[in-house]
Protein backbone atom coordinates (compact mmCIF):
# COMPACT_ATOMS: atom_id res chain seq x y z
CA UNK A 1 0.00 0.00 0.00
CA UNK A 2 1.63 3.80 -0.88
CA UNK A 3 2.49 5.39 1.99
CA UNK A 4 0.77 9.07 2.93
CA UNK A 5 4.40 10.51 1.78
CA UNK A 6 4.73 8.57 -1.33
CA UNK A 7 1.19 10.23 -2.33
CA UNK A 8 2.44 13.27 -1.69
CA UNK A 9 0.00 14.00 1.35
CA UNK A 10 0.96 17.02 3.48
CA UNK A 11 2.46 16.60 7.41
CA UNK A 12 0.07 15.25 9.58
CA UNK A 13 0.21 12.08 7.49
CA UNK A 14 4.10 11.61 7.97
CA UNK A 15 3.72 11.93 11.27
CA UNK A 16 0.77 9.42 11.73
CA UNK A 17 3.29 7.14 9.85
CA UNK A 18 6.34 7.47 11.90
CA UNK A 19 3.97 6.91 14.94
CA UNK A 20 2.58 4.03 13.61
CA UNK A 21 5.54 2.75 12.12
CA UNK A 22 5.96 -1.64 12.13
CA UNK A 23 9.57 -0.75 13.79
CA UNK A 24 8.17 1.75 16.28
CA UNK A 25 6.91 -0.72 18.68
CA UNK A 26 9.80 -3.58 19.47
CA UNK A 27 12.16 -0.28 19.04
CA UNK A 28 9.88 1.31 22.44
CA UNK A 29 9.95 -2.20 24.08
CA UNK A 30 13.40 -2.50 23.42
CA UNK A 31 14.19 0.79 25.75
CA UNK A 32 11.83 0.47 27.91
CA UNK A 33 13.24 -3.26 28.63
CA UNK A 34 16.58 -1.12 28.98
CA UNK A 35 15.66 1.69 31.18
CA UNK A 36 12.65 -0.24 33.31
CA UNK A 37 14.86 -2.33 35.96
CA UNK A 38 17.23 0.37 36.62
CA UNK A 39 14.28 3.26 37.58
CA UNK A 40 12.50 -0.07 39.50
CA UNK A 41 15.73 -0.46 41.45
CA UNK A 42 15.62 3.47 42.55
CA UNK A 43 12.57 3.88 43.26
CA UNK A 44 13.00 0.78 45.53
CA UNK A 45 15.91 2.60 46.86
CA UNK A 46 13.41 5.67 47.97
CA UNK A 47 10.98 3.45 49.41
CA UNK A 48 13.35 2.03 51.81
CA UNK A 49 15.45 5.26 52.58
CA UNK A 50 11.70 6.16 53.67
CA UNK A 51 10.81 3.08 55.48
CA UNK A 52 14.20 3.07 57.06
CA UNK A 53 14.07 7.00 58.36
CA UNK A 54 10.32 6.35 59.14
CA UNK A 55 10.97 3.21 61.53
CA UNK A 56 14.59 4.60 62.87
CA UNK A 57 14.06 8.29 63.35
CA UNK A 58 16.91 9.16 62.45
CA UNK A 59 17.23 13.09 62.73
CA UNK A 60 17.50 15.89 59.71
CA UNK A 61 20.96 16.85 59.86
CA UNK A 62 22.02 13.33 59.49
CA UNK A 63 19.83 11.53 56.60
CA UNK A 64 17.21 13.71 55.40
CA UNK A 65 13.98 12.67 53.45
CA UNK A 66 14.43 12.45 50.18
CA UNK A 67 11.63 15.03 49.64
CA UNK A 68 13.58 17.79 51.56
CA UNK A 69 16.54 17.52 48.84
CA UNK A 70 14.14 18.19 46.37
CA UNK A 71 13.01 20.98 48.30
CA UNK A 72 16.48 22.30 48.99
CA UNK A 73 17.30 22.16 45.15
CA UNK A 74 14.38 24.95 44.52
CA UNK A 75 14.84 26.95 47.71
CA UNK A 76 18.54 27.31 47.31
CA UNK A 77 18.25 27.59 43.40
CA UNK A 78 19.56 30.70 42.83
CA UNK A 79 22.67 30.01 45.27
CA UNK A 80 23.36 26.71 43.67
CA UNK A 81 23.32 28.08 40.31
CA UNK A 82 25.95 30.37 41.64
CA UNK A 83 28.54 28.58 42.57
CA UNK A 84 27.53 25.79 39.74
CA UNK A 85 28.93 28.52 37.25
CA UNK A 86 31.85 29.13 39.38
CA UNK A 87 32.84 25.29 39.32
CA UNK A 88 31.67 24.85 35.68
CA UNK A 89 33.75 27.21 34.89
CA UNK A 90 37.10 25.75 36.51
CA UNK A 91 36.53 22.35 34.72
CA UNK A 92 35.93 23.68 31.64
CA UNK A 93 39.03 25.74 31.37
CA UNK A 94 41.03 23.09 33.17
CA UNK A 95 39.86 19.93 31.43
CA UNK A 96 40.77 22.44 27.94
CA UNK A 97 44.28 23.35 29.04
CA UNK A 98 44.74 19.76 30.54
CA UNK A 99 43.66 18.15 26.92
CA UNK A 100 45.57 20.35 25.37
CA UNK A 101 48.93 19.90 27.28
CA UNK A 102 48.19 16.23 27.34
CA UNK A 103 47.74 16.08 23.56
CA UNK A 104 50.86 18.01 22.69
CA UNK A 105 53.09 16.41 25.15
CA UNK A 106 52.31 12.90 23.75
CA UNK A 107 52.39 14.18 20.08
CA UNK A 108 55.84 15.60 20.91
CA UNK A 109 57.13 12.30 23.03
CA UNK A 110 56.43 9.98 20.54
CA UNK A 111 57.25 12.21 17.74
CA UNK A 112 60.83 12.87 19.13
CA UNK A 113 63.07 9.98 20.07
CA UNK A 114 65.58 11.61 22.31
CA UNK A 115 62.41 12.98 24.39
CA UNK A 116 60.85 9.57 24.42
CA UNK A 117 64.23 7.83 26.10
CA UNK A 118 64.98 10.94 28.51
CA UNK A 119 61.17 11.88 29.67
CA UNK A 120 59.27 8.79 28.98
CA UNK A 121 60.54 6.40 31.34
CA UNK A 122 59.30 9.52 34.17
CA UNK A 123 55.92 9.92 32.91
CA UNK A 124 55.48 5.90 33.32
CA UNK A 125 57.13 6.13 36.59
CA UNK A 126 54.57 9.26 37.67
CA UNK A 127 51.34 7.48 36.36
CA UNK A 128 51.03 5.61 39.49
CA UNK A 129 51.54 8.59 42.16
CA UNK A 130 48.71 10.73 43.61
CA UNK A 131 48.98 13.77 41.36
CA UNK A 132 46.27 15.82 43.82
CA UNK A 133 49.08 16.09 46.74
CA UNK A 134 50.16 18.74 44.50
CA UNK A 135 47.62 20.92 45.06
CA UNK A 136 48.46 22.66 48.52
CA UNK A 137 51.99 23.39 46.63
CA UNK A 138 50.49 25.45 43.48
CA UNK A 139 47.76 27.27 46.59
CA UNK A 140 51.56 28.61 48.00
CA UNK A 141 52.36 29.15 44.41
CA UNK A 142 48.95 30.91 42.76
CA UNK A 143 46.86 32.03 45.69
CA UNK A 144 43.36 31.11 46.35
CA UNK A 145 42.17 32.33 42.94
CA UNK A 146 40.73 30.96 40.33
CA UNK A 147 43.89 29.94 38.76
CA UNK A 148 44.91 27.34 41.16
CA UNK A 149 41.72 25.53 41.21
CA UNK A 150 42.16 25.52 37.30
CA UNK A 151 45.62 23.88 37.72
CA UNK A 152 44.47 21.67 39.76
CA UNK A 153 42.03 20.18 37.48
CA UNK A 154 44.30 20.74 34.61
CA UNK A 155 46.98 17.99 36.86
CA UNK A 156 44.58 15.60 37.49
CA UNK A 157 43.08 15.84 33.53
CA UNK A 158 46.30 15.87 31.85
CA UNK A 159 48.10 12.40 32.60
CA UNK A 160 45.52 10.00 31.30
CA UNK A 161 45.25 11.78 27.90
CA UNK A 162 48.75 11.74 27.69
CA UNK A 163 49.02 8.33 29.21
CA UNK A 164 46.27 6.95 26.86
CA UNK A 165 47.59 8.52 23.86
CA UNK A 166 50.96 7.66 23.89
CA UNK A 167 49.89 4.14 24.01
CA UNK A 168 47.31 5.10 21.33
CA UNK A 169 50.34 6.42 18.95
CA UNK A 170 52.68 3.44 19.74
CA UNK A 171 49.85 0.64 19.15
CA UNK A 172 50.25 0.74 15.14
CA UNK A 173 50.54 -3.03 14.25
CA UNK A 174 54.31 -4.10 12.31
CA UNK A 175 52.19 -4.75 9.37
CA UNK A 176 51.01 -1.32 9.21
CA UNK A 177 54.29 0.06 9.59
CA UNK A 178 55.79 -1.98 6.80
CA UNK A 179 52.58 -1.49 4.75
CA UNK A 180 53.17 2.06 4.77
CA UNK A 181 56.54 2.29 4.29
CA UNK A 182 56.75 -0.06 1.27
CA UNK A 183 54.59 2.79 0.09
CA UNK A 184 57.37 5.45 0.19
CA UNK A 185 55.68 6.72 2.95
CA UNK A 186 57.29 10.25 4.48
CA UNK A 187 57.97 10.48 8.46
CA UNK A 188 54.72 13.17 8.71
CA UNK A 189 52.51 10.83 6.38
CA UNK A 190 53.04 7.37 8.31
CA UNK A 191 52.93 10.01 11.40
CA UNK A 192 49.59 11.76 10.17
CA UNK A 193 48.13 8.73 8.41
CA UNK A 194 48.72 5.56 10.24
CA UNK A 195 49.44 6.72 13.81
CA UNK A 196 47.15 9.42 14.64
CA UNK A 197 44.08 7.73 13.76
CA UNK A 198 45.26 4.57 15.48
CA UNK A 199 45.58 6.47 18.64
CA UNK A 200 41.94 8.14 18.49
CA UNK A 201 40.19 5.52 20.35
CA UNK A 202 42.60 5.23 23.11
CA UNK A 203 43.01 9.32 23.35
CA UNK A 204 38.65 8.97 24.17
CA UNK A 205 39.07 6.54 26.79
CA UNK A 206 41.93 8.88 28.47
CA UNK A 207 39.19 11.52 27.64
CA UNK A 208 36.36 9.68 29.38
CA UNK A 209 38.90 9.15 32.12
CA UNK A 210 39.67 12.60 32.58
CA UNK A 211 36.00 13.93 32.27
CA UNK A 212 35.74 12.00 35.56
CA UNK A 213 38.47 13.24 37.15
CA UNK A 214 38.14 16.63 36.38
CA UNK A 215 34.86 17.37 39.31
CA UNK A 216 37.38 15.80 41.31
CA UNK A 217 39.87 18.23 40.88
CA UNK A 218 37.71 21.18 40.76
CA UNK A 219 36.04 20.17 44.45
CA UNK A 220 39.67 19.49 45.78
CA UNK A 221 40.61 22.96 44.28
CA UNK A 222 37.99 24.74 45.85
CA UNK A 223 38.76 22.70 49.28
CA UNK A 224 42.45 24.02 49.69
CA UNK A 225 40.11 27.37 50.16
CA UNK A 226 38.02 29.23 48.05
CA UNK A 227 35.29 32.09 47.95
CA UNK A 228 33.01 30.24 45.74
CA UNK A 229 32.30 26.91 44.08
CA UNK A 230 30.44 24.14 44.94
CA UNK A 231 33.26 22.43 46.52
CA UNK A 232 32.97 26.16 49.17
CA UNK A 233 29.62 25.78 49.12
CA UNK A 234 29.44 21.55 50.23
CA UNK A 235 31.86 22.53 53.12
CA UNK A 236 30.10 25.46 54.39
CA UNK A 237 26.64 23.76 54.27
CA UNK A 238 28.66 20.26 56.15
CA UNK A 239 29.69 23.22 58.34
CA UNK A 240 26.14 24.46 59.32
CA UNK A 241 25.07 21.37 59.31
CA UNK A 242 22.59 21.73 56.40
CA UNK A 243 22.20 18.05 55.15
CA UNK A 244 19.57 18.81 52.65
CA UNK A 245 21.74 21.12 50.43
CA UNK A 246 24.99 18.79 51.53
CA UNK A 247 22.68 16.05 48.99
CA UNK A 248 21.86 18.48 47.11
CA UNK A 249 25.54 19.69 46.19
CA UNK A 250 25.71 16.21 46.07
CA UNK A 251 23.63 15.02 43.29
CA UNK A 252 24.59 18.31 41.42
CA UNK A 253 28.24 17.34 41.37
CA UNK A 254 27.39 13.64 40.50
CA UNK A 255 25.26 15.01 37.38
CA UNK A 256 28.25 17.28 36.38
CA UNK A 257 30.58 14.28 36.31
CA UNK A 258 27.81 12.43 34.71
CA UNK A 259 27.35 14.71 31.88
CA UNK A 260 30.75 15.58 31.24
CA UNK A 261 31.80 11.47 30.95
CA UNK A 262 28.52 10.82 28.63
CA UNK A 263 29.76 14.12 26.35
CA UNK A 264 33.25 13.15 26.19
CA UNK A 265 31.30 9.42 25.09
CA UNK A 266 29.41 11.21 22.28
CA UNK A 267 32.26 13.12 20.86
CA UNK A 268 33.93 9.56 20.96
CA UNK A 269 30.54 8.03 18.91
CA UNK A 270 30.19 11.05 16.62
CA UNK A 271 34.51 10.91 15.71
CA UNK A 272 34.76 7.30 15.64
CA UNK A 273 31.91 5.38 14.07
CA UNK A 274 34.27 2.95 12.50
CA UNK A 275 35.47 1.64 16.05
CA UNK A 276 35.25 -1.83 16.95
CA UNK A 277 33.47 -0.97 20.70
CA UNK A 278 30.83 1.34 19.06
CA UNK A 279 29.36 -0.34 16.24
CA UNK A 280 26.29 -1.81 15.14
CA UNK A 281 26.01 -2.40 11.76
CA UNK A 282 26.41 -6.53 11.30
CA UNK A 283 29.08 -7.99 8.78
CA UNK A 284 28.10 -8.95 5.29
CA UNK A 285 28.30 -12.58 5.09
CA UNK A 286 30.24 -13.94 1.77
CA UNK B 1 68.45 -6.47 -18.92
CA UNK B 2 68.73 -7.00 -15.23
CA UNK B 3 66.50 -10.02 -13.70
CA UNK B 4 63.82 -8.34 -11.39
CA UNK B 5 64.95 -9.95 -8.23
CA UNK B 6 68.18 -11.17 -7.77
CA UNK B 7 69.18 -12.21 -3.75
CA UNK B 8 72.59 -13.89 -3.31
CA UNK B 9 73.66 -15.31 -0.21
CA UNK B 10 71.18 -13.88 2.42
CA UNK B 11 72.04 -14.33 5.83
CA UNK B 12 70.69 -12.95 8.94
CA UNK B 13 71.00 -13.40 12.31
CA UNK B 14 68.67 -11.52 15.11
CA UNK B 15 70.11 -10.52 18.33
CA UNK B 16 67.33 -11.65 20.81
CA UNK B 17 68.06 -11.71 24.98
CA UNK B 18 68.28 -15.49 24.78
CA UNK B 19 71.53 -14.96 22.14
CA UNK B 20 71.06 -14.58 18.49
CA UNK B 21 69.03 -16.33 16.17
CA UNK B 22 69.76 -17.88 12.86
CA UNK B 23 67.00 -16.91 10.79
CA UNK B 24 67.92 -17.53 7.31
CA UNK B 25 71.84 -19.10 5.84
CA UNK B 26 72.93 -18.69 2.23
CA UNK B 27 69.99 -17.94 0.68
CA UNK B 28 70.33 -17.35 -3.31
CA UNK B 29 67.83 -16.98 -6.22
CA UNK B 30 66.36 -14.70 -8.66
CA UNK B 31 63.99 -14.08 -10.69
CA UNK B 32 62.40 -12.67 -14.25
CA UNK B 33 60.59 -10.10 -14.87
CA UNK B 34 56.77 -11.38 -14.89
CA UNK B 35 57.63 -14.50 -13.05
CA UNK B 36 55.75 -16.38 -10.19
CA UNK B 37 57.59 -17.58 -7.90
CA UNK B 38 56.26 -19.68 -5.15
CA UNK B 39 58.12 -20.25 -1.65
CA UNK B 40 57.02 -23.10 0.90
CA UNK B 41 58.71 -24.07 3.99
CA UNK B 42 57.59 -24.56 7.36
CA UNK B 43 56.67 -22.21 10.05
CA UNK B 44 59.56 -19.79 11.08
CA UNK B 45 61.71 -20.92 8.61
CA UNK B 46 62.14 -16.83 7.68
CA UNK B 47 59.91 -17.01 4.80
CA UNK B 48 58.51 -13.54 5.69
CA UNK B 49 61.80 -12.19 6.58
CA UNK B 50 63.07 -13.23 3.67
CA UNK B 51 60.45 -11.06 2.16
CA UNK B 52 60.87 -7.91 3.79
CA UNK B 53 64.42 -7.84 3.04
CA UNK B 54 63.35 -8.26 -0.38
CA UNK B 55 61.06 -4.95 0.06
CA UNK B 56 63.78 -3.37 1.93
CA UNK B 57 62.23 -3.22 5.18
CA UNK B 58 64.62 -5.32 6.88
CA UNK B 59 68.30 -5.03 6.24
CA UNK B 60 69.95 -9.06 5.56
CA UNK B 61 73.26 -9.30 7.97
CA UNK B 62 75.06 -10.57 4.86
CA UNK B 63 74.30 -11.09 0.95
CA UNK B 64 73.17 -8.45 -1.50
CA UNK B 65 69.58 -7.89 -2.78
CA UNK B 66 69.07 -6.28 -5.93
CA UNK B 67 65.77 -5.20 -7.48
CA UNK B 68 65.72 -4.62 -11.32
CA UNK B 69 69.67 -4.23 -11.24
CA UNK B 70 69.18 -1.63 -8.74
CA UNK B 71 71.04 -2.62 -5.26
CA UNK B 72 67.96 -2.42 -2.38
CA UNK B 73 69.35 -0.19 0.74
CA UNK B 74 65.68 0.99 2.06
CA UNK B 75 61.89 0.50 1.41
CA UNK B 76 61.95 0.10 -2.26
CA UNK B 77 58.92 1.51 -4.15
CA UNK B 78 57.50 -0.04 -7.44
CA UNK B 79 56.27 -2.67 -5.28
CA UNK B 80 52.49 -3.58 -3.75
CA UNK B 81 52.75 -5.62 -0.51
CA UNK B 82 50.25 -8.12 0.80
CA UNK B 83 49.81 -9.17 4.04
CA UNK B 84 48.67 -12.49 5.91
CA UNK B 85 46.02 -10.10 8.01
CA UNK B 86 44.17 -7.43 5.40
CA UNK B 87 45.85 -4.69 7.38
CA UNK B 88 42.84 -2.40 6.63
CA UNK B 89 42.33 0.79 8.09
CA UNK B 90 39.57 0.73 10.07
CA UNK B 91 38.36 4.23 9.74
CA UNK B 92 39.03 4.30 5.76
CA UNK B 93 36.26 2.89 3.30
CA UNK B 94 36.62 0.45 1.35
CA UNK B 95 37.70 2.52 -1.36
CA UNK B 96 39.60 5.06 0.43
CA UNK B 97 42.18 2.43 2.25
CA UNK B 98 43.12 1.20 -1.83
CA UNK B 99 43.55 5.41 -2.66
CA UNK B 100 46.12 5.22 0.62
CA UNK B 101 48.55 4.08 -1.77
CA UNK B 102 47.59 7.12 -4.27
CA UNK B 103 47.85 9.37 -1.42
CA UNK B 104 51.22 8.46 0.05
CA UNK B 105 52.86 8.08 -2.98
CA UNK B 106 51.39 11.40 -4.25
CA UNK B 107 49.29 10.09 -7.32
CA UNK B 108 46.64 11.93 -9.46
CA UNK B 109 43.74 10.64 -7.05
CA UNK B 110 41.04 11.79 -9.87
CA UNK B 111 42.98 9.16 -12.39
CA UNK B 112 43.69 6.46 -9.79
CA UNK B 113 39.67 6.63 -8.36
CA UNK B 114 38.92 5.14 -11.33
CA UNK B 115 41.70 2.81 -11.39
CA UNK B 116 40.24 1.92 -8.07
CA UNK B 117 36.61 1.24 -9.11
CA UNK B 118 37.93 -1.00 -11.79
CA UNK B 119 39.96 -2.99 -9.70
CA UNK B 120 37.54 -3.58 -7.33
CA UNK B 121 34.96 -4.62 -9.98
CA UNK B 122 37.98 -7.11 -11.42
CA UNK B 123 38.34 -8.30 -7.89
CA UNK B 124 34.52 -8.92 -8.13
CA UNK B 125 33.46 -5.84 -5.13
CA UNK B 126 31.90 -3.53 -7.31
CA UNK B 127 29.41 -1.53 -5.49
CA UNK B 128 31.45 -1.86 -1.66
CA UNK B 129 33.61 1.21 -2.33
CA UNK B 130 31.70 3.15 0.20
CA UNK B 131 31.91 -0.01 2.76
CA UNK B 132 34.43 0.09 5.81
CA UNK B 133 36.03 -3.01 6.43
CA UNK B 134 34.10 -3.94 9.34
CA UNK B 135 31.28 -4.53 7.50
CA UNK B 136 33.28 -7.30 5.02
CA UNK B 137 33.83 -10.84 5.43
CA UNK B 138 37.81 -12.22 5.24
CA UNK B 139 37.89 -12.64 2.13
CA UNK B 140 36.50 -9.70 0.66
CA UNK B 141 38.32 -7.56 3.10
CA UNK B 142 42.07 -9.09 1.72
CA UNK B 143 40.35 -8.38 -1.87
CA UNK B 144 40.73 -4.82 -1.03
CA UNK B 145 43.98 -5.37 0.04
CA UNK B 146 45.19 -6.80 -2.87
CA UNK B 147 43.19 -3.83 -4.70
CA UNK B 148 45.69 -1.48 -2.66
CA UNK B 149 48.74 -2.98 -3.70
CA UNK B 150 47.89 -3.05 -7.61
CA UNK B 151 46.90 0.51 -8.09
CA UNK B 152 50.03 1.93 -8.86
CA UNK B 153 50.84 -1.01 -11.10
CA UNK B 154 54.11 -2.10 -9.40
CA UNK B 155 56.64 -4.20 -11.23
CA UNK B 156 56.72 -6.48 -8.24
CA UNK B 157 54.09 -7.94 -5.98
CA UNK B 158 55.02 -9.50 -2.61
CA UNK B 159 52.68 -11.75 -0.97
CA UNK B 160 53.12 -13.36 2.54
CA UNK B 161 50.67 -15.70 3.08
CA UNK B 162 47.79 -13.96 1.91
CA UNK B 163 45.29 -16.39 2.14
CA UNK B 164 46.27 -18.27 5.00
CA UNK B 165 43.47 -16.89 7.41
CA UNK B 166 40.23 -17.92 4.72
CA UNK B 167 38.68 -20.73 4.53
CA UNK B 168 39.30 -23.58 2.11
CA UNK B 169 36.53 -22.59 -0.65
CA UNK B 170 37.29 -18.68 -0.57
CA UNK B 171 41.16 -20.01 -0.81
CA UNK B 172 40.54 -21.88 -4.20
CA UNK B 173 38.55 -19.10 -5.33
CA UNK B 174 41.07 -16.47 -4.49
CA UNK B 175 43.92 -18.42 -6.14
CA UNK B 176 42.08 -18.65 -9.33
CA UNK B 177 41.32 -14.48 -9.22
CA UNK B 178 45.30 -13.66 -8.47
CA UNK B 179 45.74 -16.22 -11.07
CA UNK B 180 43.64 -14.23 -13.67
CA UNK B 181 44.93 -10.73 -12.78
CA UNK B 182 48.30 -12.04 -12.60
CA UNK B 183 47.87 -13.37 -16.22
CA UNK B 184 46.26 -9.77 -17.22
CA UNK B 185 48.89 -7.95 -15.60
CA UNK B 186 52.11 -10.28 -15.99
CA UNK B 187 54.06 -8.99 -12.61
CA UNK B 188 56.82 -10.37 -10.85
CA UNK B 189 55.08 -12.25 -7.76
CA UNK B 190 56.58 -13.32 -5.46
CA UNK B 191 54.20 -15.18 -2.85
CA UNK B 192 54.70 -17.07 0.23
CA UNK B 193 52.70 -19.67 1.46
CA UNK B 194 52.50 -22.93 3.85
CA UNK B 195 50.31 -24.96 1.43
CA UNK B 196 52.42 -26.82 -1.29
CA UNK B 197 48.98 -27.37 -3.37
CA UNK B 198 48.64 -23.45 -3.54
CA UNK B 199 52.28 -23.16 -4.10
CA UNK B 200 51.89 -25.75 -7.26
CA UNK B 201 48.70 -24.50 -8.74
CA UNK B 202 49.93 -21.15 -8.37
CA UNK B 203 53.93 -21.01 -9.36
CA UNK B 204 56.21 -20.80 -12.45
CA UNK B 205 58.87 -21.77 -9.91
CA UNK B 206 58.40 -23.42 -6.03
CA UNK B 207 60.96 -22.61 -3.39
CA UNK B 208 61.27 -24.72 -1.13
CA UNK B 209 63.07 -23.53 2.06
CA UNK B 210 64.10 -25.71 5.09
CA UNK B 211 63.32 -25.22 9.17
CA UNK B 212 65.65 -22.62 11.20
CA UNK B 213 68.23 -21.52 9.93
CA UNK B 214 65.98 -21.35 6.57
CA UNK B 215 67.80 -22.41 3.69
CA UNK B 216 66.83 -23.00 0.11
CA UNK B 217 66.71 -26.44 -0.22
CA UNK B 218 65.09 -26.86 -3.58
CA UNK B 219 63.70 -25.46 -6.95
CA UNK B 220 60.73 -27.05 -8.46
CA UNK B 221 60.13 -26.02 -12.34
CA UNK B 222 55.84 -26.09 -12.42
CA UNK B 223 55.41 -26.65 -16.00
CA UNK B 224 51.51 -27.15 -16.15
CA UNK B 225 49.82 -25.18 -18.71
CA UNK B 226 48.03 -21.70 -17.92
CA UNK B 227 45.61 -21.09 -17.52
CA UNK B 228 45.30 -23.53 -14.55
CA UNK B 229 42.16 -24.74 -13.38
CA UNK B 230 40.34 -26.11 -10.46
CA UNK B 231 40.41 -29.32 -12.66
CA UNK B 232 44.13 -29.05 -12.86
CA UNK B 233 44.40 -29.52 -9.36
CA UNK B 234 42.98 -33.21 -9.93
CA UNK B 235 45.40 -33.99 -12.58
CA UNK B 236 47.81 -36.82 -12.06
CA UNK B 237 51.34 -34.51 -12.82
CA UNK B 238 49.78 -31.75 -10.38
CA UNK B 239 49.78 -34.46 -7.13
CA UNK B 240 53.04 -35.85 -8.20
CA UNK B 241 54.53 -32.40 -8.23
CA UNK B 242 52.94 -31.86 -4.68
CA UNK B 243 54.23 -35.41 -3.57
CA UNK B 244 57.22 -34.68 -5.08
CA UNK B 245 58.07 -31.33 -2.83
CA UNK B 246 55.82 -32.48 0.10
CA UNK B 247 58.55 -35.55 0.41
CA UNK B 248 61.67 -32.66 -0.33
CA UNK B 249 60.27 -30.86 2.99
CA UNK B 250 60.02 -34.63 4.80
CA UNK B 251 63.53 -35.19 4.05
CA UNK B 252 64.64 -32.69 5.88
CA UNK B 253 61.75 -32.38 8.71
CA UNK B 254 60.72 -29.49 7.69
CA UNK B 255 56.98 -30.52 7.69
CA UNK B 256 54.81 -29.37 10.42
Amino acid sequence: MPTDAALGLPGPGRRARWLTSPSLRPRLLAVYHRLAPPAYALVALILLWYLALFISRTPDFILPYPDRIVVAFFKDAGLLYRHTIVTLQEIGLGLAIGIAIGLMGALSLVWSRTLETAVLPWVFLLESTPKIVIAPLLVIWFGFGITTKILVVTLLVFFPVLVTTIAGLKSVETDMLDLIQSMGASRWQVFSKARLPTALPSFFSGLKLSAALATIGAVVGEWMGADAGLGYLLLSAYDSFATPLLFAIIVLLAMIGTLLYQAAALCERLMLPWHASLRQESTIAM
Amino acid sequence: MARAIELHDIGMVFASRQGSVHALDEVSFGAEAGEFLCIVGPSGCGKTTLLKILAGLLFASTGTVQVNGESVRGPISNVGMVFQSPVLMPWRTVLDNIMLQVEVRNLDRGKYRQVALGLLQLVGLAGFERKYPYQLSGGMQQRVSICRALIHDPALLLMDEPFGAIDALTREQMNLELQRIWLDHKKTVVFVTHSIPEAVFLADRVLVMSARPGRLLKVFDVELPRPRTLETMAEPRFSRMVTHIRREMQAHGGLE
